[in-house]
Parts: structure tokens; sequence; C-alpha cells
């Protein structure tokens, strides 16, 4: 079981802010994000420019997924002030 | 001495935290909601983050700066939720000996903070809101809604 975390736009487009999902074992985060984008396929126009993070560490497209691992999608941040 | 709160920023509290009697410097920059954006009035803003993972960046970014300005002292501080104009939603001190490497420790934390840390503005307008998004990281500008 992966837990799916959703911020910002990316949230808003998928109705939701967090799931758990099943995948393969040694699974991507791009075919977990190939699943996620089946699913809600507003997200999908978003995939060039978001980041991911693997528990809370920035991560790769190209990372195996174990179970139990946190995964979050998200816009480019825009925190801060002027 | 780094702290994500949904309530508000107390900036004698954060100067506190990097007093040093052998720091001659200290330099703070306080981030404030403005009244405008885009050419938009904004009534109010809203920030949400993903708060375990953003203070693991703030905290990276603390270290980054005083490995880079040794003798300094760094508190940050970001704040989520509903923040009206004129209040601070991020707050950096920095105390050290002289004032050049306090003045560069701390332009160095908020433009970095800008671009790594998982945190994001909504804008909320007279007519509607809008999610902010920062520029990925290929440097272009990011996709706009």
């Amino acid at each position: 079981m992966i837990r799916v975390r959703f911020f910002a736009t990316l949230r808003d487009l998928a109705g939701r802010g967090e799931m758990d999902i099943d995948v393969q074992p040694g699974a991507t985060v791009a075919e977990l994000f190939g699943n996620l984008e089946r699913q809600f396929p507003g997200i999908a126009r978003y995939r060039p420019i978001l980041l991911v993070a693997v528990n809370e560490e920035y991560s790769g497209w190209e990372t195996q997924l174990a179970d139990g691992d946190e995964v979050a999608f998200f816009p480019p941040v825009s925190g801060g002030s002027a | 001495m780094v702290e994500i709160t949904q309530h508000p920023i107390d900036p004698q509290a954060m100067v506190a935290k990097v007093a040093a009697e052998k720091a001659g410097a200290l330099v703070t920059f306080d981030g404030v909601v403005r009244n405008q954006a885009r050419g938009k009035r904004v009534t109010h803003l809203f920030y949400e983050g993903y708060s375990p993972m953003a203070l693991k960046e703030l905290e990276r970014i603390r270290q980054e700066a005083l490995k880079r300005w040794p003798g300094t002292r760094v508190a940050i501080a970001h704040r989520l939720g509903r923040l009206e104009i004129g209040e601070s939603s991020v707050f950096i001190a920095v105390s050290s000996a002289h004032r050049a490497a306090a003045f560069e420790a701390c332009r160095h934390v908020i433009d970095t903070l800008k671009t790594s840390v998982p945190i994001w503005k909504k804008e909320h307008y007279e007519d509607g809101e809008t999610w902010i998004e920062g520029y990925s990281q290929a440097g272009r500008p990011a996709h706009s809604q």
C-alpha cells in the first residue's frame, strides 16, 4: 500500500488530499502517476511541471516504490513572500 | 530554530532566538502580505503546506546557511492558513559578528526557501481566487491556470 498526497492545485483537481493505493512491487513513481492519471484525468496536464517527494524527500519519476511509502505530488512551490 | 505555524509570528521572539553577545549584526526579513498582485486587488491569502517535509527543508536550508557563513545564528518561521493584508507570512532572523555575513545569509535563506520548501499560496480577490505556482526546477515559468 502506498500513501499518495496531493497539494494545492493538484489537490483541487483530484478532489482529495490523500489516498491509499496498491501498486505492483517495484513500481516506479511514474507508473504510480500513470494509475492516478487514469483515475483523475485532470491532473495529467500538470505532469511536466510537477515535483515529487517520496517519504518527505524530493525524488524522481524513476524511483522504485516499496510498501508503506508516502508519495507526494505538487506544483512548483510558492511560499515566502515578495 | 525552524517553525511552521498556524499562528501569528512574533518578531521579537524570532530575534531573541538568534541573540548572542558576540553578534554585532542582526538582520531580519519579514515577508508581508500585500494588497495587490498581478494587477488585482488581493483581499487575503491562504497558505497550504506539506508540514513535515516543509520543516525538514527549512532545517536543511538553515544548516546550509550555518555551514556557508560560519558563526551565524539563523531562525526561520513560516505561517500557514489564512493571512490578512499586512500580516507576516515568513520571518527570518540572522545574527553574526559582522554585517556582511548576516545580510548574505538572510538573502540566501529567503531565496532558497521560495524554490524548495513545499508551501503554496492561494490569492483571494474580490471576484475569485487562484493558486500561485512558483517556477519549475527547469527555471521556466510554471503552468498557470
